[in-house]
């Protein structure tokens, strides 16, 4: 399945359009859901998600199957795209009302919750769950906070040695449970 | 310790700012271990992300915004560098006036390494048995309309020495490209203060402090663009 979407991105990278329009299909949902978490606001994370594919189909001609999968490639596209879009200062002010608004910025739940409606709220994250608490805390303000990991030490109080150190542990203890391996 | 594949966890969440970025990419490049966890970790992240189903409209949306959307023509990537000898007539010592730019200097730097369109190669170095080399690498950007050398493990130099950087072009006298001092940090940046287009050949050579206008000393890295 992965590497069938590979040859998608591969075919898209020569204009092909019906794969891109086979390619949005398959990442969209991810990287709706991605945006939604990161930006907070369903009209925003829409926007994320159409400059994003844009972005896709442009770049698509230096993707190269054997660095890494279609899946992880259009990812961080998406990942950088809305954390951009958060650290852009009016996000930022908006953020920081909101999180000021909530009393404090562990509640990534709630705050998502309140924000986000429906069915879009986050669904128990099975595989962070299973990370100690410290690293899960730090993967989250990093990964869904849009902070940087100098951003993320100053938050938590800690040298900056041991937050690379929890995000990195963290990460690779994750992989491994999901067994995202290669 | 303090290893550059440490930032593979930050990296992989886009937790660091672009000068960090930029360095840790140019490491990427040539360490598959790194590569493989990157791959890895941002695989697992996704894993967490509940789909969100768009939009009815939003499909439509982006397949008409790409009809404006030209895909970017790829660069083909430089032919893989080899070493090339380069004999150098000792001449004239002449000091290059230098200095005073330290600050527009670093901005250049992060400009060409954080630009879109950077394009790294590896320079071949040579070792003229004393052990003063280094591992060399050039990055340059026709965006930014600059070059960097990027130096790793450069010894230190006495105090009355310094580095000197050249541009050779095919078939013509060398270029002073600039004075500097290895930090002792892990990578020392240089910007090239002459133009670098494929073919010419860039070198270090260590000469006395000041710098001279064609080189004196012995090339210690050379490779070509």
């Amino acid at each position: 399945m992965g590497e069938e979407l590979d040859a998608v991105l591969s075919n898209v990278a020569t204009g092909d359009r019906a794969a891109f329009s086979k390619l949005y299909d398959r990442v969209v949902p991810v990287v709706l859901g991605l945006a939604v978490r990161v930006v907070r606001d369903r009209t925003i994370a829409e926007e994320v998600t159409q400059e994003v594919m844009v972005e896709v189909w442009r770049t698509a001609t230096r993707y190269d199957p054997s660095q890494g999968s279609a899946l992880a490639w259009v990812g961080t596209i998406a990942h950088r795209r809305a954390v951009d879009r958060v650290r852009s200062e009016q996000a930022a002010r908006r953020r920081a009302e909101k999180v000021a608004a909530e009393g404090g910025l562990t509640p990534f739940d709630s705050v998502s919750e309140s924000v986000i409606e429906g069915q879009e709220r986050a669904r128990v994250r099975a595989g962070l769950d299973s990370l100690s608490r410290s690293q899960r805390q730090a993967i989250e303000l990093a990964y869904f906070g849009s902070m940087t990991y100098r951003e993320v030490a100053e938050n938590l109080g800690l040298p900056l040695g041991t937050v690379k150190t929890r995000i990195r542990d963290g990460l690779l203890k994750l992989a491994e449970n999901l067994g995202v391996g290669s | 310790m303090n290893s550059i594949h440490e930032l593979a966890g930050v990296y992989a969440v886009d937790a660091l700012d672009d000068v960090e970025r930029a360095r840790f990419e140019r490491h990427l490049v040539g360490c598959s271990e790194c590569q493989r966890q990157v791959e890895m970790m941002r695989r697992a992240m996704l894993d967490e992300i509940e789909p969100v189903a768009p939009s009815a409209d939003l499909k439509e949306r982006v397949m008409t915004a790409i009809e404006e959307a030209p895909q970017v023509e790829v660069i083909a990537r430089p032919t893989r560098p080899r070493w090339v000898p380069v004999l150098v007539a000792a001449v004239v010592a002449l000091v290059l006036a230098i200095g005073g730019l330290a600050g527009s200097t670093q901005r250049r730097i992060t400009a060409v390494l954080t630009a879109a369109d950077v394009v790294e190669v590896s320079l071949d170095v040579t070792d003229p048995g004393r052990g003063q080399v280094a591992e060399a690498r050039l990055a340059y950007s026709i965006a930014a309309e600059g070059a960097v050398l990027l130096l790793t493990g450069l010894d230190e130099i006495a105090s009355d020495r310094t580095y000197e950087a050249w541009v050779i072009p095919a078939g013509a006298d060398p270029i002073p490209a600039g004075l500097f001092i290895a930090g002792g940090s892990e990578e020392d940046q240089v910007l090239l203060k002459a133009d670098v287009e494929a073919g010419v050949v860039v070198a270090i050579t260590e000469e006395p402090a000041g710098g001279v206008d064609a080189p004196t000393g012995e090339i210690l890295v050379a490779g070509e663009v």
